[in-house]
C-alpha cells in the first residue's frame, strides 16, 4: 500500500484516511476515491494534477491518501 | 430596484468585476444583524437602478468562517438576483461549485477571465452550456471590462422573468431512488441533497421529523453503498465531467509557467523564493525609509548619496514635516495646557500615523501584486519544506516576511492563510520578529556600543536568528497550549498571470484604509496618554516603578522610561531619552547612561523583543478578536524578552 507522499506518475486515489471534514476539503477540490491524478512534483509537498487544476498538497495530508501506481 | 449579489470562490476575480461594474461608486455596508462588511454599490443601468452586493468569498459549503456564511445562508435564501463566478482559470473546480448554487436556486453564471481560456486555446461553448445547466451563462473579461453590459442586460431580463429558469436536477444514479425520497420529505431537491449531505445548515431550515427520517434515508444509504456525502459528491462530479466534455473543447497548447513551476518545486526553489521575497522588501524598505540602501552607500563611502536618499525617503519627508508644523504651531500659538498637548501630544501621534502608512502602503500593494500574479502560491509550496518542521504550511512565510518591515501589515497578512489555527499561531508570534523600527534603534545602540564592526554586525545577525527562531516556536507553543492541530499545506496553484494594477491598489487601498481608522486611533490614543505622563510630571515615577523591576541589571529610571514610551512605538526610545537628558547628540546620552557590556547587550536583547509596539498589538487584536489571547501573548513576551535579558545580563557580567 503506498500514500500519495511516495507515489508518481499517473495514480488512482484508493482511499483517504481521515475526519469527515477532512474528506469533503479534499473531494471539495477534486481528490476522492476513484479519482485519476498525475503528480507534478514529488515534494514535499506534493503538487498533483487533477482535471484542469493544480493543488499542492502537505507531506501531513499526502500520507493520508492511499493511491495506486496506474503506470509505473 | 434591482437587487444583484455577486457569489465566488475566492481568486474567481469577483473583486475585480465588482470594481469594474461600480469603479468608485461603491461604499462599505453592514451585513445585516451581523458585524461582517460587504462592498455595495448603487447605480443605474438602462434607467433601472441596481444595488450590487460583493459577497463575501466562499470556498465550499463546507463553510468555516462568519464571512463565508453570510454567502451560505444567501445562496439557500433565493433572494434577489444571483450572479455566481466561475473561475475561467479552474473550470472544473468552481463549476462543481455552481453546480451546487444552481441546485439550490437560480442564478446566473458568469464565466470569467475568458482571455485566459483563450490563450489557452480552451473553446466553451456557451449554448451547450446554457442548456446543460439551464440557465443563462455569460463569458467575461472582467479586466478588461468585456461581457458587463450583457451581464447585467441578463440580470434584468431575469428580474423581468424573461429568462425561463428551471431548477437544474442532477441523476444521483445508484442513489438517485434515494434523493427522491428525501425530496419528498423535504419539499425541496436542493435543500434535501445538503440535507444528505449533512450540511448542518440545510438540517437547521427543515422540521425536526423531516430531519429524522433524512437520517434515516442516510443511514439506508451508508448501508448499501457507502458515505452519502461522498456518493452525492461523486456523483456531482460525474455530472460536472460530463457537462464540460459536452461544451468544452480544449486545443492542448504547451504552457511556459511550467519551467518557472520546476524551479520553485526543486530543491533550490526555497532559496529562489526567498532571494525573490527579499527583493521585493529591499526594494519596498530603500523606498520608505532608505535603509537599506543608505547603509550600502556609507558602506561605499558615498556618504552624501545616502543623506539625500534618507531626505528624500517617504519616512524622512513625512516626519520632517510633521517637525516643522509643530514647531510653528509652538511659536504662534500662546502658551496653555492645550497648545502642549497639540505640540507635544496630538501632531506626535497623528505623526507616527503618517509615517507609518507608507509602509503598510508599499507593502500591501506589494502583497497585493504577489497574490494576483500566482506567486504566492508558489511561494508557499517551495517555502512549505521548512515551515513544516514547526506545524505551519508554506504559506507562513508571507505574514513572517512583511512582518521582517513592518509587524503592523504582517499581522493582517496571516489573513491569506487558510485555517484559523495557523492563523491564529502566526499573528500571536508575529511580535517575536524584529521589525524595521527595532532594528533602527538596534543599529544605533549597536554602533555606539561596540567599537568593533564584527561585534555590531555579529550582534544583529544574532539577535535575527535569534527572533525567527522565537517566533516559530512561540507559533508552536501557542499551537500546543490552545491545542490547535498542526497545518497541512493544501491550496490550489492559479496559473500565472500578470497582475491588474488597477485591482491591486483598489485591494491596497481597501487594507490600507483600515490601517488607518483601526490602528490610528490606538496610535492617537497612547501618544496623548504618553504626553499626559509627561504633562503631569510623573514620567520620573513611574520611571523609577519599573526601574524596581530591572534592579537585576541595573537600568536607570530614564532608560527605564523610555522603554515604556517604546511600547508606544520602539523608534521613539530615542527621543524619549534625549527629552530626559535634554541632549538629543546620542553619544552624550549613552555616556549619561554609562551602561557596561553586559548591560549593553542585554538592551539590546530586551528591546527586540519586548512587548511590541502599540500599533502591532492593537492589529493582532483585530486580526485575532481575543482580548485573552492577546493578554497572554503580550504579558508571555513581555515575561520572555525580561528572562532572556537577564540571562545575557547573567552571562557577560561573569565573563
Amino acid at each position: 500500500m503506498i500514500t500519495l507522499d511516495s507515489a508518481k506518475g499517473r495514480v488512482r486515489i484508493l482511499e483517504i484516511t481521515g475526519g469527515k471534514g477532512f474528506v469533503r476539503r479534499l473531494s471539495d477540490l477534486g481528490l476522492f476515491p476513484g479519482q485519476v491524478v498525475e503528480v507534478v512534483s514529488r515534494g514535499p509537498p506534493v503538487v498533483v494534477r487533477v482535471n484542469d487544476s493544480e493543488i499542492a498538497i502537505g507531506r501531513g495530508v499526502a500520507r493520508k491518501i492511499v493511491v495506486e501506481e496506474l503506470n509505473a | 430596484m434591482l437587487k444583484i449579489y455577486l457569489i465566488a470562490q475566492p481568486n474567481a476575480g469577483k473583486t475585480t468585476l465588482f470594481n469594474r461594474i461600480c469603479g468608485e461608486r461603491c461604499y462599505v455596508a453592514n451585513w445585516p444583524g451581523k458585524t461582517v462588511e460587504v462592498h455595495q454599490a448603487r447605480f443605474f443601468h438602462h434607467g433601472i437602478e441596481i444595488t450590487l452586493t460583493d459577497l463575501p468569498g466562499i470556498n465550499s459549503f463546507k463553510t468555516a468562517s462568519v464571512e463565508e456564511g453570510i454567502t451560505k445562508e444567501f445562496i439557500f435564501s433565493r433572494e434577489g438576483i444571483a450572479v455566481i463566478l466561475v473561475n475561467g482559470e479552474s473550470l472544473f473546480r468552481s463549476i462543481y461549485f455552481a453546480v451546487q448554487v444552481l441546485e439550490l436556486r437560480d442564478a446566473i453564471v458568469v464565466i470569467n477571465k475568458a482571455d485566459y481560456l483563450e490563450k489557452r486555446g480552451v473553446h466553451v461553448n456557451v449554448e451547450a452550456l446554457k442548456a446543460r445547466l439551464g440557465t443563462e451563462v455569460v463569458l467575461t473579461n472582467a479586466i478588461r471590462g468585456i461581457g458587463i453590459n450583457q451581464l447585467l442586460d441578463r440580470c434584468i431580463d431575469a428580474a423581468k422573468g424573461r429568462i425561463r429558469a428551471k431548477r437544474l436536477r442532477i441523476d444521483y444514479g445508484s442513489i438517485e431512488q434515494f434523493v427522491e425520497r428525501a425530496e419528498k420529505i423535504v419539499g425541496d431537491r436542493g435543500i434535501a441533497v445538503k440535507a444528505l449531505e449533512g450540511d448542518d445548515y440545510a438540517l437547521s431550515l427543515i422540521s425536526g421529523e423531516a430531519r429524522s427520517e433524512i437520517r434515516k434515508i442516510s443511514d439506508e444509504i451508508s448501508e448499501l453503498y457507502g458515505d452519502p456525502e461522498q456518493m452525492i459528491a461523486v456523483q456531482r462530479y460525474r455530472f460536472v465531467e460530463e457537462v464540460l466534455k459536452s461544451s468544452v473543447k480544449e486545443v492542448k497548447v504547451s504552457r511556459p509557467s511550467e519551467r518557472l513551476d520546476s524551479i520553485f518545486f526543486s530543491r533550490a526553489g526555497p532559496f529562489f523564493a526567498a532571494v525573490l521575497l527579499f527583493l521585493l522588501l529591499f526594494a519596498s524598505l530603500s523606498l520608505n525609509t532608505g535603509f537599506p540602501l543608505n547603509f550600502l552607500f556609507r558602506f561605499f563611502g558615498m556618504d552624501e548619496a545616502a543623506e539625500v536618499l534618507e531626505a528624500y525617503s517617504l519616512v524622512g519627508m513625512i516626519s520632517g514635516l510633521f517637525d516643522s508644523l509643530s514647531e510653528h504651531l509652538s511659536s504662534i500659538l500662546p502658551d496653555s495646557a492645550i497648545k502642549d498637548l497639540i505640540v507635544h501630544g496630538i501632531i506626535p501621534g497623528v505623526g507616527a500615523i503618517a509615517s507609518f502608512f507608507p509602509l503598510v502602503l508599499i507593502l500591501n500593494f506589494l502583497m497585493s501584486l504577489v497574490e494576483d500574479s500566482g506567486l504566492m502560491a508558489r511561494f508557499a509550496v517551495s517555502m512549505d519544506r521548512f515551515f513544516s518542521f514547526f506545524g505551519l504550511t508554506g504559506k507562513s512565510s508571507f505574514p513572517f516576511g512583511i512582518s521582517v518591515a513592518c509587524n503592523v501589515p504582517g499581522a493582517v497578512a496571516t489573513r491569506i492563510l487558510e485555517t484559523d489555527s495557523e492563523r491564529i499561531r502566526v499573528a500571536l508570534a508575529i511580535p517575536f520578529i524584529i521589525c524595521q523600527a527595532r532594528l533602527l534603534i538596534l543599529v544605533l545602540f549597536a554602533a555606539f556600543l561596540f567599537s568593533s564592526p564584527f561585534v555590531q554586525g555579529a550582534s544583529i545577525v544574532f539577535l535575527y536568528i535569534l527572533s525567527a527562531l522565537l517566533f516559530l516556536s512561540a507559533s508552536r507553543l501557542y499551537g500546543g497550549m490552545m491545542k490547535l492541530g498542526r497545518s497541512d499545506l493544501l491550496i490550489e496553484l492559479p496559473p500565472y498571470h500578470f497582475p491588474s494594477l488597477r485591482v491591486s491598489w483598489w485591494i491596497t487601498w481597501q487594507r490600507s484604509r483600515a490601517f488607518i481608522f483601526k490602528v490610528g486611533k490606538f496610535l492617537l490614543f497612547f501618544s496623548v496618554i504618553l504626553w499626559l505622563l509627561n504633562f503631569l510630571g510623573i514620567s520620573d515615577l513611574i520611571g523609577k516603578a519599573i526601574s524596581a523591576a530591572f534592579s537585576p541589571m541595573n537600568f536607570s529610571p530614564e532608560l527605564c522610561f523610555s522603554l515604556l514610551v517604546g511600547f508606544f512605538a520602539k523608534e521613539l526610545i530615542i527621543s524619549s531619552l534625549a527629552v530626559s537628558f535634554g541632549t538629543s547628540d546620542f553619544r552624550e546620552i549613552l555616556s549619561m547612561l554609562n551602561l557596561s557590556f553586559a548591560q549593553s547587550l542585554a538592551l539590546l536583547v530586551f528591546i527586540s523583543f519586548y512587548t511590541p509596539c502599540a500599533a502591532t498589538v492593537a492589529t493582532v487584536y483585530s486580526e485575532t478578536r481575543s482580548i485573552k489571547l492577546l493578554a497572554i501573548s503580550v504579558a508571555f513576551q513581555l515575561f520572555l524578552a525580561y528572562l532572556l535579558a537577564l540571562a545575557t545580563y547573567s552571562i557577560f557580567s561573569v565573563i
